[in-house]
């Protein structure tokens, strides 16, 4: 009991629970939307499944990328990657990489577009926002806003966008575009605000 | 790691940016027809808060001052999701009320 007393904060921290469960109401907000109201309980379940899933491999492959340069800063050298509390951390990129793996082939299953966003938000924040541009600019915080954003759409077309044009108060397309994107930024928000003010605090 | 090499004002004007342009992008969600008063009027105590917040960092650049406004931007977001659930929710409820 004890152990898994010490195994669960840190399971929290290296698949990033707290910080996925925003981009995961983003996209439960996002399919709300998409549906102009209650989406079906099979819909909201596939997404909060398989978002959640998604979401924690590609938080989980982030944190063993950025392991060496955490250890560097105040605020994460005490997590359990830095700290050294993890005896291979490969096996952390692997669960992660296996996540999303999972996550896509199971949305894929039922909603191909799903499975699409899903991946493209783990490509994004792992590939462009870890790997690519956060080493190398300032402006990556917004950057960055583009995997958040593909949390919203993907549950906009999880509860199906061509609900919106059959409802009797359907928006013109323009209207939906607008809605897509405007989910996308403030799903990122507080993420991108966070990411500054992080620095902010690191700096001081 | 981020390559930053910022004072702590310039660092809250940033922020500054990001919290404007996504309070206008909040509002622009009206075109929207899924949501009504129910989404705009949390949203705009929410975006109230978070602005002053804001200019009191810009103001008194104290490092206290940024995980404290880190917090407020976190529940910012939660209410505007949470403010298009239940509007969406409530704007399919009301005829039928």
């Amino acid at each position: 009991m004890e152990s898994v007393d010490r195994c669960c904060p840190s399971l929290v921290v290296l698949f990033k629970l707290r910080v996925v469960s925003l981009p995961l109401l983003g996209a439960v907000a996002g399919a709300f939307l998409g549906a102009s109201g209650w989406p079906g309980s099979h819909s909201l379940l596939l997404l909060v499944i398989t978002g959640a899933t998604a979401a924690s491999g590609a938080a989980g492959l982030n944190q063993y990328i950025e392991r060496e340069s955490d250890g560097t800063m105040g605020r994460t050298r005490s997590g359990p990657l830095p700290a050294g509390n993890v005896s291979h951390p490969g096996g952390i990129a692997a669960v992660g990489s296996g996540l999303i793996t999972a996550a896509v082939l199971i949305a894929g299953l039922f909603n191909f577009a799903l499975a699409f966003f899903l991946l493209l938000g783990a490509v994004i924040y792992v590939g462009v926002y870890t790997i690519w541009r956060k080493p190398r600019t300032l402006l990556n915080i917004v950057i960055g806003r583009a995997a958040g954003s593909t949390a919203v759409v993907s549950g906009e077309q999880q509860s199906g966008p061509g609900k919106i044009q059959a409802s009797s108060r359907s928006p013109s397309s323009f209207s939906c575009g607008h809605r897509a994107i405007s989910g996308a930024w403030l799903s990122c928000t507080g993420m991108t605000m966070r990411g500054v003010m992080y620095r902010c605090c690191r700096l001081t | 790691m981020l390559p930053v090499d910022l004072t702590t004002r310039q660092a809250a004007w940033w922020v500054f940016l990001h919290t404007a342009s996504s309070s206008v992008v909040g509002f622009l969600l009206v075109v929207t027809p899924a949501l009504g008063w129910g989404y705009f009027l949390p949203v705009i105590g929410a975006t109230y808060v978070l602005l002053v917040r804001n200019i009191r960092l810009i103001r008194y650049p104290a490092p206290r001052q940024a995980p404290a406004l880190s917090i407020t931007s976190s529940i910012y977001l939660a209410v505007r999701l949470w403010a298009i659930i239940l509007s969406t929710l409530l704007d399919n409820a009301w005829p039928t009320l």
